[in-house]
């Protein structure tokens, strides 16, 4: 259950606007600029780019999209992890934090 | 030995050269004489002719291309172009972006007159909410064009059909867009392409055409995000901070969001621009 309490965070060099219900993402102050590497995400995706706010639980986040979209929790759950996943291999959050039954946090990713 | 400043303004933004060198003043004086300017410029350029000038290292790299390099030294932006070979220049940009200090090795003035400006340009446009794109542009009777592409996508062919018909060419390869009031207007820039035909003129622009290949000739209007999408892969803006990337962004959806954008498939003759033309027609 350690993966639902983990809270995503947006890198701080990530730059994004929402044009028409779609996020487009563009990293900045990398090493090199890469213009492809430029993300677009589809509605799903931007819901759950906006939900990211640094604070909330992957849980919570679930919460929020079923709340918003209707969709049962196993396939909100499938597509949060899918989407978290592709983020971070993106380079465009990391998943910092794991909050302990004790209330003490774990960093989890660097 | 003349020292006054040497004053330009490319797309609206001003830019004054403090130059001692004589080839390399007469070089810049002749490369920018459709250009010239007065009042107070926006950016100053000091150039200093340094024959023994050894290159710079960076703290670190933000950008880097085959052949030159665009970082950091002691909290100063620094490009150094090329990184080897016998033409060297160093140039470092103060923290308000407003005055740049440049070495160089090379007296002819050959590489300071095009890479240089066309580059700290691109820097500093986007704190004035304008954008160089990767366009050509070009004006008729009562209306002006632009079509954009990256590199061997159709600029130049469009530019020499443009001449054909009587049109004047803004420039083939590079243009500023900046808005004015509520209107949008294209400049036209001295760094051209293939094509040597460039001038100093404006003109309103309501539409963009992007621009593909094919064997036939086609338009389909884009979203908002492929616009926007396609408005920040066609710029020439190098987003080096946080400040000009958020910047560039406003501007692309800005853009985006008032400028109708089309997908124009073509075939590289005289045949697209009755479909162009309708378009234009129906947005005017």
């Amino acid at each position: 259950m350690e993966w639902l309490r983990t809270i995503p965070k947006k890198k701080k060099n990530v730059a994004w606007r929402v044009i028409e219900g779609e996020a487009v993402l563009i990293p900045a102050e990398r090493q090199t600029i890469d213009r492809e590497s430029l993300e677009v995400c589809n509605q799903t995706g931007t819901a759950i780019w906006e939900a990211i706010d640094g604070k909330s639980t992957v849980a919570e986040i679930i919460k929020r999209i079923i709340d918003d979209y209707e969709v049962n929790f196993k396939e909100a759950e499938s597509d949060i992890t899918s989407f978290l996943g592709w983020l971070t291999k993106k380079d465009l959050i990391e998943l910092e934090e794991v909050i302990h039954e004790n209330g003490k946090k774990e960093k989890t990713v660097d | 030995m003349h020292h006054h400043k040497l004053v330009y303004s490319i797309g609206g933004v001003s830019f004054a050269f403090q130059i001692s060198h004589p080839t390399i003043r007469r070089r810049l004086e002749q490369y920018y004489r459709h250009y010239t300017a007065s009042g107070s410029p926006d950016i100053h350029i000091e150039v200093k002719y340094e024959p023994g000038l050894k290159r710079p290292t960076l703290d670190s790299i933000i950008f880097q291309a085959r052949n030159w390099k665009f970082g950091k030294i002691d909290e100063r932006f620094c490009l150094i172009f090329p990184d080897k070979g016998k033409y060297f220049y160093a140039g470092y940009l103060d923290t308000s972006m407003k005055k740049i200090l440049l070495y160089t090795k090379e007296p002819s003035g050959r590489i300071v007159e095009n890479f240089f400006p066309e580059f700290w340009y691109s820097l500093l446009l986007p704190k004035t909410q304008s954008l160089m794109l990767h366009s050509c542009g070009v004006v008729g009777m009562k209306k002006a064009y632009l079509f954009l592409a990256a590199s061997g996508g159709g600029k130049s062919t469009i530019a020499k059909l443009a001449l054909k018909r009587g049109l004047k060419i803004l420039n083939d390869e590079t243009i500023v867009i900046r808005k004015e009031k509520r209107l949008y207007k294209i400049y036209g820039t001295p760094w051209s392409g293939n094509v040597r035909h460039y001038s100093n003129g404006s003109h309103c622009i309501k539409e963009f055409f992007f621009l593909r290949k094919n064997t036939s000739n086609k338009i389909e209007p884009m979203t908002k995000v492929e616009a926007m999408v396609a408005l920040l892969r066609h710029n020439h803006c190098i987003p080096v901070n946080q400040e000009i990337i958020s910047v560039l962004l406003d501007t692309c959806q800005d853009l985006s969001n008032n400028i109708k954008c089309y997908w124009l498939d073509f075939k590289p003759d005289d045949s697209f621009w009755r479909i162009v033309d309708g378009v234009a027609q129906d947005n005017s």
